[in-house]
């Protein structure tokens, strides 16, 4: 998959590699991480269970069934209203500001969206920025991860640093920082509510059941590659997300995947 | 069949001067000789995996073996010319020595503070960046 992606590589896309600038290195960390001590470390059973009830606060279906997101409109062909649907869900149980442009060129597509959280003073309320510019899917799973961070906001102390950035890079540094990974928590759940986490990653859940270390064998990558074509309609083959992009939401797809198949089998969540 | 490459000379040669046999190297690797046997022939190419351990095995460079087998991955790794190292700061250095650019924005010494937290994330890249996530913010304030 990664060989396929890097021979349709043209050099038109140059400028928007800069984000990768070791994607080897990068894609390596992700796949070969054992991510349940990370998720241990960081967050217990109680800390995701109050991540999952603050979340739903907002997506009342996250985690419960197949679609916590109206997918519908999705497959059938619009998906920019299924993403005005969603914004809608949040901004009516939320007193937030939430901007949603596309932002491009250099440096800007990189960055999938941003959050930051209210000084109480100018800022009244938290504010959560989503780069449109990308795959309606990404557009959704930024979504996702900003509202994690505004989750995070509230049941956790507060962070030292304004501003939390999404960016397709890095993700193994998620795994060292709580806010980023309670809003990875989020983004995973909804991409693999429980039914459809058990049916994938399910097998996973009882090598772990002595203790040992959550393996992610090679061959779930096609299944979850599939998922997101079948689900989402989106495909790492498609011709019209240019190259290195490709590379980059794969990067977040092993990133998801491990992350969600660890909630599964560390909290059976 | 795949098509022939520089990969293959360059094993043997490693392997032959390392004085170990095909066999040998393919048990270092953990695969077949014959495997080894079509990779130095140009008639196999190495997974990532396998050109990570060939590296570390023959003491080669990575970066280059990399290239070699994969040269479509050149636009992936190579630095664009003549673009300097990555500084975390270099983006603030150019916002905040830009005054021009303070001045038509009207950037407060207020908002400086934020965004100079803002820019020791280390990932805002441009000043265009954080040009972008200061009217953000300032349209939300704005809104309250």
């Amino acid at each position: 998959m990664v060989g396929q992606i890097l021979a349709n590589l043209s050099s038109s896309g140059s400028k928007e590699l800069e984000a990768w600038s070791n994607p080897e290195r990068d894609l390596r960390r992700v796949a070969e991480l054992d991510y349940a001590p990370s998720l241990r470390a960081l967050l217990d059973r109680d800390a995701i269970e109050n991540v999952v009830h603050s979340a739903r606060g907002i997506f009342p279906d996250l985690n419960r069934q197949h679609d916590p997101v109206n997918l519908e409109g999705w497959l059938k062909g619009s998906p920019l209203s299924s993403i005005q649907k969603l914004f809608a869900q949040v901004t009516d149980r939320r007193d937030i500001h939430l901007q949603g442009t596309p932002f491009t060129g250099e440096g800007g597509l990189a960055l999938r969206g941003f959050f930051v959280d209210r000084d109480g003073e100018s800022l009244k309320r938290p504010l959560i920025y989503v780069n449109t510019a990308h795959h309606p899917v990404a557009v959704a799973a930024t979504l996702f991860h900003e509202v994690g961070h505004l989750v995070a906001s509230e049941i956790f102390e507060p962070r030292h640093s304004p501003v939390q950035f999404f960016f397709d890079v890095d993700y193994a540094s998620h795994l060292e920082d709580l806010g980023e990974l309670t809003a990875d928590v989020v983004l995973s759940l909804a991409a693999y509510p429980a039914p459809l986490a058990r049916k994938i990653f399910g097998a996973l859940e009882k090598t772990t059941a002595d203790g040992k270390t959550l393996s992610f064998p090679d061959r779930l990558l096609p299944r979850i590659v599939e998922h997101y074509r079948a689900r989402f309609g989106v495909s790492l083959t498609a011709a019209d997300i240019p190259a290195p992009r490709k590379l980059n939401y794969l990067g977040g797809m092993i990133h998801f995947a491990k992350l969600r198949a660890a909630l599964l089998a560390e909290y059976g969540v | 069949m795949k098509k022939k490459n520089d990969l293959g000379p360059l094993v043997r040669h490693q392997r032959e001067s390392f004085r170990l046999t095909q066999r040998e190297l393919a048990r270092k690797l953990g695969v077949k000789a014959s495997h080894v046997a079509y990779i130095e022939g140009g008639l196999r190419r190495p997974s990532l995996t396998l050109v990570r351990r060939i590296a570390d095995t023959l003491g080669l460079n990575k970066r280059k073996l990399l290239l070699i087998t994969y040269p479509e991955a050149r636009y992936l790794i190579a630095q664009p010319p003549q673009t300097p190292p990555h500084d975390p700061d270099e983006a603030w250095r150019q916002f905040s020595g830009d005054r021009a650019m303070l001045s038509e924005h009207s950037i407060t010494p207020a908002e400086l503070r934020i965004l100079r937290q803002v820019s020791m994330l280390g990932r805002v890249t441009t000043p265009r960046n954080l040009l972008f996530v200061l009217n953000a913010i300032r349209q939300a304030v704005a809104e309250d």
